[in-house]
C-alpha cells in the first residue's frame, strides 16, 4: 500500500476511487461492522439471515435462514410486553398474568380460551393460585410489624419478643404470615433451583396461592433497604481485615526471603523479582483474554442479578420462556455467553423447517449478539462448509479410524507385490513377506536380489506409485484429508492463542498513542476474520473427503486454494507485524482481510453450487449413507 | 446470612414435638458415636392405623434435614426393601409432601409429615409405583399383598 497515508484520514471515501470490487466490499464491510460495535448498547431486535444472499452468484437458493440475536434482558423485556399485552386485554393485574401464563406453559391460546369460555373467572384463577380480587395499588400493606407471642412464623417457629418487634410478610391473597428472613430465604432457594412457579409456603390447610412480581417486588425491596442499613459495620470489618491481610502478607514474604537464600535479601533484589513475578502474572491472565473477559462479565452480570431475589426470578423466568421453546430459541454454546438466538423462519417459501434445511445440506448458521458463531440445528461452533451430517460422520471417522491409522501408517508398509499389510518387529532390512513370498528391502521396497548389503540400502528413495483400489489408498486419502483437517486446527489454536494475547498490547500501544478506542478496534475484526475462516479451512478438508469426483470439485477445490491463500497471506501480515507498527498498518490489514472475506463467500457459495447437479447429491448422500 | 434457620427450626420441631405428639408415633434426634446429640439426623417411628392390615406394629424410619430446610423437604426412608408400593427398594418414600416440586411447604411440621406417612401405609397410591413387588401384588393379587404386609409386621410388631 504505496498511498496508505492517504488513506489514513477516511479510507472509506477514498477507497471509492479505486472502483475496482473487492475495494468496495471493504468499504461495505468495515464500515457495517463499526456500526454494529457502536450501536451495540441498544441493540434494536434486528432480523439477521444464516447466508449473506439468497441465492449464490450462479443463482442457486440457500433458503437462508431468518433469526435474531437477543440477550437475556431483552427477553425479559419481551415477556413483560407480552404480560401487558394480556393485563389489559383480560384487566387482570400484570403478575397475576404472568402466573397465568407460567401455569400454562406459556400456552396464551388455550389460556384466552379457557379464560373466555369458562363460567366463573373467579373460579379459573382460584385453581391457577391466583387471587381473584384485584390487588390495590400499594401493596406496601403486606409488609407488618408484629409484636407479642401470639404470632409465630412457622417455619422459623419463632414469636417476636415483645420489645423487639419483628417484620412479617404475606400475600394478599391469604395473608399468611411469615418472617421477612425466612420468605426471602424460601424465594432464594426456589430461585436457586430455577422454579418459577412458587407456592405461599402455609401448609395446614395446604396453600396453593403462587406468588407474583408485585408482591415479590415489595419483599424485594425490603430485603434491599434492610441489607443496604448495616453497611457502616460491613466497612470495618473490611478494613481490620485488609489490614489483617497485609501482615499477613508481610509475614509470609519474609519467610520466603529467609528460605531461599538463609539472608536478608537486599531492596534491589526484591524490586527485580517482583517485577519478574508481576511480569508472569501478566502473560497468565493475558493468556486467555477473551475468555477472561467473557467470564468477568458473566459474573458481573451474576452478581447484578443476584442482587435482589426479583431480578434473580426475573432472570429464571426469561430463561424458562427460552427452555419451553427450545425451537424457536438457542443459547449460545461459547462458554459464559449467555446470549439467546432467536429463530424466525426462512425467507424462502420452499422450506418450513430446520430439518428441511439441512436435508438440502444447507447450514443454519448463527452469529449471536456476542458475534460468536454457531449451527442453530447442531450447536456445534461454526462448521461451515460442512453439513451437519458430515460432521457427525467425520467425527465418528476420527474417533474410530485415527488411532488405528496412526498407528498403521507410521508402523507398518505394503508388501510392494501384494499389498498385504507388514509390520516389521526387529531383524534386518531384508524382508521376505509371509503372504507372497516375495523378498525385498524395507527402505527402498525394491527387490532384495539388488541388494548386496544386509544394513545399508542406497536406493531408497521414498514411497512411490500405489495401486488406487488397495486399503492403503483409501487410508492414505483419509489420512491425506485428516492431516490437512489437523493442521488447520492446530493453526487456528496457535494462531488465537498468539493474536489474543498480542490484542492486549495493541490495546496499551493504543492508549500511550493517545488515539480512540475506535482505531484498535479493526485488529479484533481482523483477528476475527482470520479465526473464522481457518475454522472454514479445517472443516473444508473434512466436506471434500466426502465430495465425489465431479467437475464441481474442482471448482471447490480452486475457491479454496484462493482462500487459503488469503488466510496465510493475513497470517503472513500478523506474524511480519511489529505490535508497534500495527496501528499504522491498519490500510493493510484491512485490505487483506476484505480480499479474504470475498473469497471466503465465494468459496462457501461454490460449496453450495457443487449440490445444483443432483447425480452429485445423490453419490454424495449416498457416501454418507443418507438417503 | 449468619441465622442457621435449620438448626433453630429443628430445634421447635423437637421443642413442639416434646410438648405434644400424637399416640404410637415416636421422633428423636439420633446420637453420635460420642454420644453427642445429631440434631440434623432422626429417628422415628409410625404405627400402623388400628383396624388395618397395618395395625399393631410401629414402622421405623429416617429422617435427614438437609442443609436447605425448611426451604427444602428432609429426606424420610424406611429401611431397605421396605415393602410398600409407594416405597423405592432403597426405602425412600414417594409421597407428594415429601417432594419439593410437588407439595411440600417450608411450613409442613414433622408431625404433619408422619401423620402424612401414616395415612400413606394403609392407601397406598396406585398411580406412583415405586417398586415392583409389592405394587405388582397389591394391583394384581391382594391375597398376596395381605400376607406379605402381615409377614412384615411380624419384624416390626408392638411387643409390650
Amino acid at each position: 500500500m504505496s498511498d496508505s497515508e492517504e488513506y489514513e484520514g477516511s479510507y472509506e471515501y477514498d477507497n471509492s476511487d479505486e472502483g475496482s470490487s473487492l475495494e468496495f466490499s471493504d468499504v461495505d464491510y468495515g464500515d457495517d461492522n463499526s456500526l454494529n460495535e457502536l450501536e451495540h448498547e441498544d441493540t434494536h431486535a434486528k432480523v439477521m439471515f444464516s447466508f449473506p444472499t439468497s441465492t449464490t452468484s450462479s443463482g442457486i437458493p440457500t433458503h437462508r435462514m431468518k433469526y435474531q440475536a437477543l440477550c437475556i434482558d431483552e427477553i425479559q423485556k419481551c415477556i413483560e410486553q407480552k404480560v401487558k399485552e394480556l393485563s389489559d386485554l383480560l384487566q387482570l393485574d400484570i403478575g397475576k398474568c404472568l402466573v397465568l401464563l407460567l401455569t400454562y406453559g406459556w400456552n396464551e391460546h388455550k389460556l384466552l380460551d379457557d379464560y373466555v369460555n369458562c363460567k366463573e373467572q373467579s373460579n379459573l384463577l382460584l385453581e391457577h393460585g391466583i387471587y381473584d380480587k384485584a390487588f390495590p395499588s400499594n401493596l406496601n400493606c403486606l409488609l407488618t410489624k408484629e409484636t407479642g407471642e401470639e404470632v409465630i412464623c412457622s417455619i422459623c417457629c419463632c414469636s417476636p419478643e415483645p420489645s423487639e418487634p419483628m417484620s412479617f410478610f404475606s400475600l394478599f391473597g391469604c395473608r399468611h404470615k411469615f418472617c421477612t428472613d425466612c420468605y426471602s430465604h424460601y424465594i432464594q432457594t426456589k430461585n436457586e433451583g430455577s422454579q418459577v412457579i412458587i407456592d405461599c409456603p402455609f401448609s395446614d390447610p395446604k396453600c396453593t396461592l403462587k406468588v407474583t412480581t408485585l408482591e415479590l417486588n415489595v419483599l424485594s425491596d425490603f430485603i434491599e433497604e434492610s441489607i443496604k442499613q448495616p453497611k457502616e459495620n460491613i466497612t470495618q470489618a473490611k478494613l481490620i481485615s485488609e489490614d489483617e491481610i497485609k501482615q499477613l502478607y508481610n509475614l509470609s514474604s519474609d519467610e520466603e526471603q529467609f528460605d531461599s537464600n538463609g539472608n536478608v535479601i537486599n531492596q534491589f533484589d526484591d524490586d527485580k523479582e517482583e517485577n519478574e513475578r508481576e511480569v508472569t502474572s501478566i502473560n497468565d491472565i493475558v493468556y486467555d483474554f477473551h475468555k477472561a473477559m467473557l467470564k468477568r462479565e458473566r459474573e458481573e452480570l451474576d452478581s447484578k442479578r443476584n442482587r435482589t431475589i426479583l431480578s434473580k426470578y426475573w432472570y429464571n423466568v426469561s430463561n424458562q420462556y427460552c427452555m419451553t421453546q427450545v425451537k424457536r430459541f438457542k443459547h449460545c454454546p461459547y462458554p459464559d455467553c449467555e446470549s439467546v438466538v432467536e429463530f424466525l423462519g426462512f425467507d424462502s417459501d420452499n422450506i418450513a423447517s430446520i430439518e428441511e434445511q439441512i436435508s438440502l445440506l444447507l447450514i443454519p448458521l448463527v452469529r449471536c449478539g456476542r458475534k460468536h458463531q454457531f449451527c442453530f440445528a447442531c450447536m456445534e461452533v461454526s462448521h461451515a462448509p460442512c453439513p451437519c451430517k458430515v460432521v457427525e460422520k467425520w467425527k465418528q471417522k476420527c474417533e474410530d479410524d485415527s488411532e488405528t491409522l496412526n498407528w498403521i501408517q507410521s508402523n507398518t508398509k505394503d508388501c510392494p507385490k501384494c499389498h498385504s499389510i507388514i509390520e516389521k518387529n526387529g531383524g534386518c532390512n531384508h524382508m521376505s513377506c509371509t503372504a507372497c513370498n516375495y523378498q525385498f528391502c524395507w527402505l527402498c521396497l525394491g527387490d532384495w536380489s539388488s541388494h548386496t548389503n544386509n544394513y545399508r540400502c542406497d536406493q531408497y528413495k521414498g514411497n512411490d506409485s500405489l495401486d488406487g483400489d488397495s486399503v492403503r489408498a483409501s487410508l492414505e486419502r483419509y489420512m491425506f484429508y485428516f492431516d490437512h483437517f489437523n493442521n488447520q486446527r492446530i493453526s487456528h489454536d496457535k494462531d488465537r492463542e498468539i493474536l489474543e494475547k498480542f490484542e492486549s498490547r495493541i490495546r496499551e500501544l493504543q492508549i500511550k498513542a493517545g488515539v480512540s478506542w475506535i482505531e484498535t478496534v479493526f485488529y479484533k475484526e481482523c483477528v476475527t476474520a482470520l479465526l473464522e475462516c481457518r475454522q472454514i479451512l479445517k472443516w473444508s478438508y473434512a466436506f471434500l473427503f466426502y465430495v465425489p469426483k465431479c467437475r464441481g470439485k474442482q471448482l471447490v477445490e480452486a475457491a479454496q486454494w484462493q482462500l487459503s491463500d488469503k488466510v496465510e497471506r493475513l497470517s503472513k501480515l500478523f506474524a511480519d507485524t511489529p505490535a508497534s507498527e500495527v496501528l499504522a498498518c491498519k490500510k493493510s490489514f484491512l485490505y487483506i482481510k476484505s480480499s479474504m472475506i470475498v473469497a471466503q463467500e465465494k468459496f462457501l457459495e461454490t460449496c453450495i453450487d457443487i449440490f445444483a447437479d443432483p447425480t452429485t447429491m445423490i453419490s454424495f448422500k449416498r457416501r454418507l449413507n443418507i438417503t | 446470612m449468619a441465622r442457621d434457620l435449620r438448626t433453630e427450626r429443628i430445634q421447635q420441631e423437637r421443642k413442639q414435638w416434646r410438648k405434644d405428639h400424637p399416640f404410637g408415633f415416636y421422633a428423636k434426634p439420633t446420637k453420635a458415636a460420642d454420644g453427642a446429640l445429631d440434631l440434623h439426623n432422626w429417628t422415628a417411628g409410625v404405627p400402623g392405623k388400628q383396624g388395618t392390615i397395618w395395625e399393631n406394629a410401629t414402622y421405623p424410619l429416617t429422617i435427614s434435614f438437609p442443609e436447605d430446610y425448611p426451604a427444602k423437604p428432609p429426606k424420610v426412608r424406611f429401611p431397605n426393601n421396605f415393602y410398600h408400593p409407594n416405597v423405592y427398594p432403597s426405602g425412600t418414600i414417594c409421597l407428594s409432601i415429601l417432594n419439593e416440586e410437588q407439595d411440600w411447604r417450608p411450613a409442613i411440621s414433622i408431625k404433619q409429615l408422619l401423620m402424612g406417612i401414616q395415612e400413606l401405609l394403609d392407601t397406598p397410591n396406585p398411580n406412583s409405583p415405586a417398586q415392583e413387588p409389592a405394587w405388582r401384588a397389591f394391583q394384581k393379587s391382594p391375597e398376596e399383598y395381605e400376607k406379605k404386609v402381615k409377614s412384615q409386621k411380624l419384624q416390626y410388631s408392638n411387643k409390650n
